[in-house]
């Protein structure tokens, strides 16, 4: 066999394909070079008569001849007449037809966000009516009746009795009385206060709290389990500052910071220069409330925080009016998706 | 509350910077807003939570700085000399009320001159905020932020038989608060009084006709201890807050009130002159009994997830001024003093211990359990329904759960809406009893603003009112469009789809749909989980939304409790299907339904799918009449059908369809 066979069997084929007009044509020329009985295939088979040197040199060379003869068959194809569609020609700047996309509202995704950090803890997430009793929101959190400490937490109430909740931490008593520990729950939804509505403030807004009791519950377990989530929501840099606050529900309680990351911790108008944000208040359960949902508070010990979810939103995406929350301005919400 | 450093410092002197002091204040747990210089001074203004009444004083803070920092604490003093005369001789106070009120003490200074306080004192009242008046009325306001313990002087001779009466206001009693104000007083409030008339709203306000002014020259001056929730009661039912009834709410103790009622005789006789009577005139004591409270070491350690050592705890609470009384390795008793009524149990001493040793020492290390949470079917189904939305194109939206009587409607239930009895919003006090209205709402705020309408969406609970006392929440899903209604329909339909729920619509009105365009949804057994229609002329002429709107709402509950979450046996057919295609001429009043259950029902198994692709009315076909034109898919499971085979199966449906429902074929 002539070693040269690949390079000139090769160019024969380009020159056929170059000539070929019809698809016919360049069939025909495909059929001879490289169908199954055809020139390239043959040649392959002959390879036997070469010298162990010269086969696997001349073996490449009819494979690259081979790959060649395709490429040039299938440029020759597209190119041909009855492959070109008719029309005027394409403007490929014009924009295209987007279809409609819809949006979650950014609150529901910030609280699916927030709730699948916390079920990665192994929180589950309880619900509960957002009409009350006065019990569930107050006393059974160790608020009683008129006492000072209510005033943070005023309600809208209905004129037939019962009021709107002021936080979902009636979810937490509802579940303590269903259940005995361990509990590891979150508790996101709707909230009310009788706030006027301005641009950080408004009667209607949403909360996540959470709720853990068990035998060996500390404060070293919130720290942790409260650190996870603010690097998971906020990112991995974020430092957290633990501050010691008042809650009637929780002894000891904490107010906690996260350190700003608008202005790196430098100071700026959101963190009003202080370098840091308030996002959560928590603490240890208080033994009254224990004592309200029957448990041993002996035995159990456990730890609750709250956060505001609105809060959380604004914060991570620099959002700086509520209202536009409940506005739902499809821009707005298109520009959060 | 204001606290000038210069005023801390004559208590307790501290090394640290302004800034440093507010800093570690803070981080122990007496929170300092800003520090503010003002003249040559430096201002700390602190929020102070509900728990800790004393801290509304700045001996109360000043204590706080000492244990914090383990400098001296020197207390101010209190003698001040005395006359001949006895208190309880130059007046008298008889207390009708004594549990509106436990204890009431009156000191009589005669002789004083009042007029412009001196400079420091001045200073130290503007300096927080407050307006100086004259020296009687500063000191009390000054003796009131130093201790913490409200206080009022009243003039003697302004009152009838210069004598005091604690008692309940009677029904039609007022009295004009030393600010102007006349208030109308009820038997829940307490007033101080004299033998005729209310002089003050104990704990509040004093009375415009019994104060202290230039021309005064006895003084009776009350220290007292008002029980907190009688104070609060009547302090908002007349809307009348003060510095005092602030302090009273939180509590004061007898302590206070003996330290405060010394120190402003002691400052009135020095700068004001004047001679104080021997004693004090009182009714009713405060029984103290000394509180002890045992903390256990290793619950201290438990509770925190730290070992802080014994030796490291005890002196914290030791400077907070609690005194050991029983000692041992494993658990102190410590009696509590009565400045800090808030420490009553073991766990208020470990919060003491924990704030003031540091949060930041505590390691944020957890040991608990791997455990994996249970999702709800609930969650899981409304999270699926939010997808399938809004790949359809909707946009979500949150609206409140508050609307007003054009916005309500009696979707569900057609009891009377609950309603609030303080909205913010005065003309949305209902609880809302369906949501469409509020979707609708969205979109005429999009459409005032010229945003292109899209389709909004909302899942939110509907409170639909009850026999008992709370009302059903019931998750509802509620639709506002501006498509046509069988591209609505159409949505909803692929939802229910994907969740596998079957529902048949059934032409029936309601508002605030169209009379004639809208639908009840009901499943399969009967329940009904749903309307669908065009939204009535008449509701977007009150919405003031020009566009033509379509929207739906459904029962989520039921719907939830329905949908199938998971999909198994996948089966794709194996045999090939023949499509043919039809039109039918029938009377306007027949449905689609009735065709389609005729076709079903005569095809049965051979028939694969129907497809409607035109409804046609024109003068040819004649008036009432309606021209439906649909496809028939037909496919066997087990063989290949045949033309003959789908040609009998054809002629029955076209045979049922022609007897049973007048039809006629047309093509």
């Amino acid at each position: 066999m002539d070693p040269d066979v690949a390079t000139r069997t090769r160019d024969e084929a380009l020159t056929d394909i170059e000539n070929a007009h019809t698809p016919a044509d360049l069939e025909a020329v495909r059929i001879r070079y490289l169908g199954r009985k055809g020139l390239i295939s043959q040649y392959l088979t002959e390879m036997g008569s070469l010298s162990a040197e010269d086969r696997p040199r001349v073996g490449k060379l009819l494979n690259q001849a081979k790959a060649e003869i395709t490429r040039a068959l299938a440029t020759k194809s597209a190119g041909s007449a009855s492959d070109r569609p008719s029309g005027p020609p394409l403007d490929v700047t014009l924009p295209g037809k987007k279809p409609v996309r819809g949006a979650a509202h950014p609150i529901t995704r910030t609280m699916d966000e927030i709730s699948e950090i916390f079920a990665s803890l192994g929180f589950t997430v309880a619900t509960g009516p957002e009409v009350e009793r006065e019990y569930y929101n107050f006393e059974a959190l160790n608020m009683p009746m008129d006492h000072p400490s209510r005033d943070a937490f005023d309600t809208l109430f209905l004129k037939n009795g019962g009021l709107m909740r002021s936080h979902t931490s009636t979810v937490q008593i509802r579940y303590m009385k269903k259940h005995t520990p361990p509990i590891r729950i979150i508790a996101p939804g709707r909230v009310y206060r009788p706030d006027t509505v301005d641009a950080s403030h408004h009667f209607m807004f949403h909360q996540i709290e959470g709720l853990a009791v068990d035998e060996n519950i500390t404060f070293a377990d919130l720290k942790a389990v409260l650190m996870h989530f603010a690097h998971r929501y906020f990112g991995q840099e974020v430092k957290m500052r633990f501050r010691p606050s008042f809650f009637p529900f929780t002894e000891p309680s904490a107010e906690v910071d996260i350190s700003c990351f608008i202005c790196g911790a430098k100071g700026c108008a959101v963190c009003s220069g202080s370098g840091w944000l308030e996002v959560l208040g928590c603490g240890m359960v208080d033994v009254n409330v224990f004592k309200a949902v029957e448990y041993d508070e002996e035995k159990y010990t456990g730890f609750a925080f709250g956060m505001g979810v609105e809060r959380m939103a604004m914060l991570k995406h620099g959002i700086n009016d509520i209202r536009l929350f409940t506005e739902n301005d499809v821009r707005f919400l298109g520009q959060l998706r | 509350m204001k606290v000038p450093i210069s005023w801390l410092e004559k208590y307790c002197a501290c090394d640290l910077s302004p800034e440093d002091l507010a800093q570690k204040l803070t981080m122990t747990g007496t929170a300092v807003e800003s520090v503010d210089r003002v003249g040559n001074d430096t201002v700390l203004t602190f929020e102070i939570t509900s728990n800790r009444a004393d801290l509304l004083g700045v001996l109360g803070i000043a204590r706080e700085v000492s244990a914090l920092t383990g400098a001296s604490l020197t207390l101010p003093d209190r003698e001040f000399p005395v006359s001949d005369e006895e208190a309880s001789t130059l007046t008298s106070v008889e207390n009708k009320a004594k549990k509106l009120c436990p204890a009431y003490t009156a000191k009589v200074i005669t002789g004083v001159s009042v007029g412009e306080s001196p400079l420091w004192l001045q200073d130290a009242l503007t300096a927080v905020g407050l307006r100086p008046v004259n020296n009687v009325v500063d000191i009390t306001n000054y003796v009131m932020l130093e201790t913490g313990q409200p206080l009022h002087a009243f003039d003697m001779d302004k009152l009838a038989e210069k004598r005091i009466v604690v008692r309940r206001a009677r029904a039609k009693e007022t009295i004009v608060a030393i600010d102007g104000t006349e208030c109308a007083l009820s038997k829940d409030d307490l007033v101080i009084a004299d033998a005729r008339q209310p002089v003050a709203i104990a704990g509040v306000m004093g009375g415009l006709h019994s104060e202290v002014d230039n021309s005064t020259t006895d003084i009776l001056l009350e220290s007292a201890v008002f029980d907190p929730f009688t104070i609060r009661q009547t302090a908002r039912r007349l809307a009348l807050a003060s510095d005092s009834s602030y302090r009273f709410e939180r509590g004061v103790t007898s302590e206070s009130m003996m330290l405060g009622s010394d120190r402003a005789c002691r400052l009135i006789v020095e700068l004001a002159g004047g001679a104080a009577a021997k004693g004090t005139a009182r009714a009713g004591a405060v029984k103290t009994r000394p509180v002890s409270v045992k903390i256990r070491w290793d619950r201290l350690n438990k509770l925190l997830g730290i070992r802080i050592p014994r030796d490291e705890a005890l002196p914290i609470l030791r400077n907070l001024g609690l005194t050991v009384k029983k000692d041992s390795k494993r658990q102190t008793t410590f009696t509590v003093p009565e400045s800090r009524p808030d420490l009553t149990r073991e766990v208020d001493l470990i919060e003491e211990v924990a704030r003031l040793w540091g949060y930041d020492k505590i390691p944020a290390f957890s040991t608990m359990t791997i455990v994996s949470p249970e999702k709800q079917r609930d969650d899981i189904v409304l999270a699926e329904c939010r997808r399938l939305l809004v790949g359809l194109g909707f946009y979500e939206v949150v609206t409140p759960s508050f609307v007003s009587t054009r916005d309500s409607f009696d979707l569900w239930s057609d009891t009377e809406p609950l309603a609030l009895g303080n909205p913010v919003r005065e003309n949305e006090p209902l609880l809302r009893k369906s949501l469409v209205g509020s979707v609708l709402q969205a979109s005429k705020g999009n459409a005032d603003r010229g945003n292109r309408t899209c389709t909004l969406f909302e899942i939110a609970k509907a409170y639909l009112p009850s026999n008992e006392a709370l009302p059903r929440e019931t998750t509802l899903l509620a639709t506002a469009s501006p498509a046509h209604f069988d591209e609505l329909k159409g949505a909803l339909e692929s939802m229910l789809d994907s969740m596998g729920v079957p529902v048949t619509f059934a032409q029936e009105d309601r508002l605030p749909f169209a009379a004639g365009r809208s639908a009840r949804i009901t499943l399969l057994e009967g329940t009904v989980c749903g309307w669908i229609g065009d939204v009535s002329a008449s509701y977007l002429r009150e919405l003031d939304l020009k566009q033509e709107m379509c929207a739906f709402e459904v029962n989520m509950n039921e719907i939830s409790s329905r949908a199938v979450l998971l999909k198994q046996n996948p089966s794709i057919p194996r045999f090939p299907s023949m499509s043919r295609d039809y039109a039918f001429i029938l009377d306007e009043k027949r449905s689609w339904a009735d065709v389609e259950s005729c076709v079903r029902e005569k095809g049965s198994s051979l028939v694969e799918h129907i497809a409607v692709f035109d409804v046609y009315r024109g003068e040819e076909i004649g008036t009432g009449k309606k021209s439906i034109a649909f496809s028939i898919t037909y496919r066997a499971a087990d063989r290949t059908l045949t033309g003959q085979d789908v040609d009998e199966v054809q002629a029955g449906i076209i045979s049922s369809l022609t007897s049973e429902l007048d039809a006629t074929l047309r093509m």
